[in-house]
């Protein structure tokens, strides 16, 4: 089934710059896959070794951590509620509750040796690796609007924007990135 | 013209010429110049006119504090008013003028000011103007209004374009361990002291070489020491001024990106507004050197002592041949030294008399003696001096420049931003900061340090404070003492005028005066504060940084007090101007607020949507065909929903998953009515009480399974319900384990609506049947898959009145879902239909929206009081019943027809009982349109007392905004299929 991005209309492949270098890459993140695990507070110790079990995985993530295994992904999003990419999960209501977020965020992996200058464009968020790690998450806000920023590595992070911000968001993100210069890469 | 450019001194690179314009003559510079430079090596002593008096002026200075070279940069929709020529680098093409003057500067017509002098001293105008007798007796302020547009005309600085702004700003955020403000010495130090034991330090620079002072210095090589910064990883920020402090080390900076560059390029930004937020901040911000009061002490040519080291040593300019030094300190004999070896005559007027200073006895110096009066309009001429104790002319000097020097003022600004009120130094004649326990430190001359070596020291000092505030270290440290001149300052701020009329300014850019200081005494203004606001001091746009401490000293000699017993005015932000643009960053234009879209937002554009803003949402508004209006368009729209079928993008309304076992107790409590039995595959249409009885929102929950509900808000109240059921869960019932989730953006929803609705949706689900009447009845609720196997839930709910459905699609299907439904409802001639027609509808139903519940109304007011339930507790339950939300004579919902069918009327307009017509009258129309059904237009709205007191009473809709009046009948607000058998159909 195709799956029509927010961006649609105005996703633009190419090299874009004032600048003659392009430090930036910008690319949609396709067909996200998003399940929100929320859990009770007395049962965290069962989620973790429910998650531990199932996602065999040893380390869960801490409070705004996350950790990739194969091609999916844990995300601890706020004391009590994970984030889980590209795995559907299994788990009784009494531990927690599990909800679809797929289609709620657009997804934009941002990449290159400008992005954490770019990010702080916007975001009122420490990102030195001392303070903001690898594999580190914030929920924090662009613009007004309420967003999940990940850092994979240093020089790469995904941003997720609410659906019906993206549009917008997506506009004034590439304005500023325009005097670092930036390609958009085929989603 | 000849220049005053001299060769083997300055910093400027002679090699790069560039063309400037000033005034509409073309002039050289070179790489590395200021404007003011430029202007003053090609030998222009007159770039603007003051404030109040238009007298000419000069250059004061070489920084931030200039008070006279304001100037206007650019032109058209980049034209820049009141910029500093000091501050403002000259760059190739670069194009000024001077402002405040008809026809220009250096002639000026309003010139005439200046001999009217004595009529505009403080408190003219209002004085004058206002209560003119025997126009207005002592009060009145007609006249003042009539005026007040000529005088502000004839007064003032420059002007802005008036046109949109071309450029683009942009905000942007740091962090740091240390920031440290100013790369003098004492700045450089700290951020090195720093560096070395790891910390991560960003050094801000307002000029765009670091330095600070020591810029001013002939063998001053700024490159070593920026490369030393580089390799211990220090951030240098030139061009940026930390305009303010703020809690919790906070520093806000303004970094100006193009301004000293020619080529505009849009997508870079002109000027940064950077957030920085540090664990520690050191300010190494300097002092500013202060000038003397005496009659004409404002004739172009009078100059800082220290601009004038500037301008040598740095640029390469001599900006007098026979300078007088006026003085009352040890720190301009250095520069006098050096002004005489450039080949300029100096004679230094020292007001001290028994001192020492080793010279070469390069220039002659003049103890006890004190500059007296400026002879001279557009330049001087000669200076008349005095001796400091007997004042009174003694001789006259000839000579083309009068440097000054009263003594040095630390720049105290931003530590002053944070309420720490800056303490007087007798022996330095000047404030010094005072101690705070924030992680705040003052270093070099800002604390009143007045030679390198202390600098430096200080700079070392500040670092180890910070380490041991930080708890990094507990190192023992001390700042070196205040002062460290070898003579002792004698305090000098003004030398009076012995004539009747005198131009001694204080102020140079609002023209205050000496004599206005005294008047604002005079008029019981004795405190700093009203003698601001009285005479202006201290509040144009370099808000006193050179003449504060003169009109403070002149005021506690009035006072007799000393001068840190009438203390200083607070010093606010920004410490330099900042642009409006930097304020607002991006969120200009379509970026003013972010905009919201529904999935479908370009789906309804491309069928033709005119859309409308609701909250941040774009929501289709109408889609006209052709050359219809949008009464037309609605009207039509409405129509063929109540005879066929229409489709409504409602994915607005604000969507809520609620989970958990105790989700059906949940809503229980937060709805009046009941909720514990509602069955799975079931909506209820609730409504939601705030604490104190007032009806907040109203929505549908559907019980998709035993503990899972999908919960449906108004559009506008959306994020609200959202965060008080956070609230509710986190703070009153945390007893409860339900999880509350916004998925608003996950979910895309439409309204099928019109007798032909459920066989438009026979045609685009895969299993007709789920859809019947028995298997959805009304309230009913499924999820099942449209056609392409498209999971969707279907709710049968009416907002129209009509047989309707409510279809919801993950948000990436709903243009495939919209192409489904519109592909089958054209068969029927059905419609898209938008907001208008939507409220076309359901005020024919008399169904509320946040028109009528804005938070005012009760659930009794609405007419909905049969949802209140008796049998449980809710919130709002027991407020509610409070006695004044039960008086008969509150405003009840009502329908309401004009007497006479062919009129119209408006929402907001106030609902009266004839011949009383008048006030807040008995009721208000919150709702209308013209009903198709009907054919005339409705109303619904709220009236005292309700239907049943008015039904058989013409009342008047007085409407006095719009200037109308109709007779109105009340009606019940149900005007369409009042049993509401069509949605039942």
């Amino acid at each position: 089934m195709h799956r029509h991005s927010a961006l649609e209309t105005i996703y633009k492949v190419g090299k874009y710059s004032s600048s003659e270098k392009q430090s930036l890459t910008f690319k949609e993140l396709k067909s996200l896959e998003i399940l929100q695990i929320a859990c009770w507070p007395d049962k965290i110790d069962e989620m973790n070794n429910l998650i531990s079990k199932e996602l065999k995985i040893k380390n869960i993530p801490s409070f705004n951590k996350g950790i990739i295994f194969e091609n999916k992904s844990l995300w601890r999003m706020e004391p009590l509620k994970w984030w889980l990419f590209n795995k559907e999960i299994e788990i009784s209501e009494q531990i927690a509750t599990i909800l679809d977020m797929s289609h709620a965020f657009t997804g934009i992996e941002i990449t290159g040796d400008n992005s954490s200058l770019f990010l702080n464009r916007h975001l009122p968020i420490d990102l030195r690796a001392r303070n903001f790690p690898d594999l580190s998450s914030a929920s924090t806000a662009i613009h007004h609007v309420s967003v999940k920023l990940f850092k994979i590595t240093s020089n790469n992070y995904c941003l997720y924007i609410p659906r019906g911000f993206a549009l917008s968001i997506w506009e004034i993100l590439l304005e500023t990135a325009d005097q670092f210069g930036y390609e958009v890469l085929e989603r | 013209m000849k220049t005053r450019r001299i060769d083997n001194y300055g910093k400027i690179n002679r090699d790069k010429i560039l063309s400037f314009r000033w005034d509409k003559k073309n002039y050289k510079g070179f790489e590395g110049d200021t404007l003011a430079s430029a202007l003053l090596a090609n030998n222009i002593g007159i770039v603007g006119r003051s404030f109040k008096y238009h007298r000419p002026r000069g250059i004061f200075s070489s920084g931030v504090e200039e008070s006279g070279a304001l100037v206007t940069i650019g032109s058209k929709d980049r034209r820049d008013p009141n910029v500093r020529a000091t501050t403002q680098e000259l760059y190739n093409g670069l194009e000024a003028s001077g402002q405040n003057a008809f026809p220009n500067v250096n002639f000026d017509l309003a010139g005439i000011n200046n001999y009217l002098g004595r009529f505009f001293a403080a408190g003219f105008y209002y004085k004058t103007f206002m209560g003119i007798p025997p126009l207005e007796w002592g009060k009145g302020t007609a006249i003042w209004m009539f005026f007040e547009k000529f005088i502000r005309k004839a007064a003032g600085m420059g002007s802005a374009s008036g046109l949109p702004d071309p450029d683009t700003y942009e905000h942007a955020h740091d962090f740091c361990d240390l920031i440290v403000v100013g790369s003098g010495p004492a700045g450089v130090a700290a951020a090195i002291e720093a560096a070395e034991k790891k910390l991560d330090v960003i050094l801000v620079e307002q000029d765009s070489l670091i330095g600070g002072n020591q810029l001013a210095e002939n063998d001053f090589d700024n490159s070593q020491i920026k490369n030393q910064l580089e390799n211990l990883g220090i951030k240098i920020m030139t061009r940026t001024t930390a305009f303010g402090l703020y809690d919790n080390c906070v520093v806000g900076l303004l970094e100006r990106v193009t301004d000293h560059i020619s080529a505009s390029n849009v997508n870079i930004p002109r000027q940064r507004f950077w957030t920085i937020r540090a664990k520690h901040i050191i300010v190494g911000a300097g002092a500013i050197e202060r000038h003397i009061a005496f009659n004409n002490n404002d004739i172009p040519g009078v100059m800082t002592v220290n601009a004038s080291k500037h301008y040598l040593n740095r640029y390469g300019v001599l900006t007098g041949k026979r300078i007088v030094i006026a003085t009352n300190n040890d720190s301009v004999y250095e520069t006098a030294h050096q002004l005489s070896e450039a080949g300029a005559n100096v004679t230094v007027l020292d007001s001290r008399t028994n001192f020492e200073i080793e010279t070469n006895k390069s220039f002659e110096i003049r103890k006890g003696y004190v500059p007296y009066n400026i002879n001279g309009s557009k330049k001087i001429n000669s200076l008349d001096i005095s001796k400091s104790v007997t004042i009174n002319k003694s001789e006259t000097i000839n000579c083309d420049q009068v440097l000054l020097s009263g003594g040095w003022s630390p720049a105290v600004h931003l530590l002053s931003h944070r309420g720490v009120k800056p303490k007087w130094d007798y022996n330095n004649a000047c404030f010094l900061p005072s101690d705070t326990k924030e992680n705040i430190t003052m270093v070099g001359s800002s604390r009143g340090l007045w030679n390198k070596n202390d600098c430096i020291a200080s700079g070392i000092a500040g670092t180890t404070d910070a380490l041991n505030r930080l708890g990094i270290s507990k190192t023992n440290y001390f700042f070196p003492k205040p002062g460290g001149w070898k003579n002792p300052i004698q305090p000098l701020y003004e030398v009076k005028y012995k004539k009747s009329r005198s131009k001694s300014f204080v102020d140079y850019q609002h023209d205050v005066t000496t004599d206005d200081v005294r008047l604002a005494h005079r008029e019981g203004f004795i405190s700093v504060e009203h003698l601001k606001r009285y005479t202006t001091l201290g509040m144009a746009n370099d808000q006193g940084k050179m003449g504060n401490i003169i009109g403070l000293s002149l005021m506690a000699e009035l006072l007799n007090k000393e001068i840190s017993e009438v203390g200083t005015t607070v010093f606010r932000p920004p410490y330099t101007p900042v642009s409006i643009g930097a304020l607002s960053g991006r969120n200009v234009g379509k970026h003013f607020r972010p905009l919201r879209v529904t999935p479908m937002h370009q789906w309804n554009i491309d069928h033709g949507a005119k859309m409308i803003e609701v909250g941040l949402y774009q929501r289709p508004w109408y889609y006209p065909k052709e050359n219809e209006t949008l009464s037309d368009s609605y009207i039509r729209e409405a129509s063929t929903v109540r005879k066929t079928v229409g489709i409504c993008d409602v994915t607005s309304l604000g969507k809520i998953a609620i989970q958990g076992p105790d989700s059906t107790e949940f809503l229980n409590r937060i709805y009046s009515n009941g909720f514990s039995k509602l069955q799975v595959g079931k909506a209820r249409y609730g409504i939601m009480l705030r604490d104190d009885g007032i009806v907040m929102d109203d929505g549908t929950s559907w019980r998709l399974a035993e503990n899972e509900y999908f919960m449906t808000t108004s559009t506008g109240e959306a994020a609200k319900v959202m965060s008080w059921l956070e609230e509710l869960l986190q703070t009153r019932w945390t007893d409860l384990n339900v999880n509350v989730t916004s998925v608003s953006e996950q979910w895309a929803g439409v309204s099928i609506a019109g007798p032909k609705s459920r066989e438009v949706l026979n045609n685009c689900v895969d299993d007709s049947l789920v859809i019947t009447n028995n298997n959805l009845p009304f309230m009913g609720v499924t999820s099942t898959f449209l056609k392409g196997n498209i999971p969707c839930r279907i709710a049968r709910i009416s907002f129209s009145g009509e047989l309707a459905f409510e279809v919801y699609v993950k948000s990436d299907f709903a243009n495939t879902m919209m192409d489904l439904l519109w592909e089958n409802a054209k068969k029927y001639d059905g419609c898209l239909y938008g907001l208008e027609a939507l409220g076309a509808l359901r005020v024919e139903k008399g169904h509320v929206t946040a028109a009528e519940l804005d938070g005012r109304v009760t659930i009794d007011d609405a007419g909905l009081s049969k949802m209140a339930s008796t049998k449980k507790s809710y919130i709002g339950s027991a407020m509610r019943k409070r006695g004044v939300l039960k008086n008969n004579d509150r405003e009840i919902l009502v329908g309401f027809f004009p007497t006479n069918l062919k009129e119209t009327f408006n929402a907001g307009t106030i609902v009266c009982e004839k011949n009383n017509i008048k006030g807040q009258g008995i009721g208000r129309i919150t709702s209308v349109t013209y009903s198709p059904e009907l054919g005339h237009w409705i109303g619904i709205g709220f009236v005292k007392g309700g239907l049943d007191k008015w039904k058989d009473t013409t009342l008047v809709g007085a409407d006095p905004v719009r200037n109308k009046q109709m007779n109105l009948k009340v009606v019940s607000p149900h005007m369409i299929d009042p049993k509401g058998e069509r949605m039942y159909a």
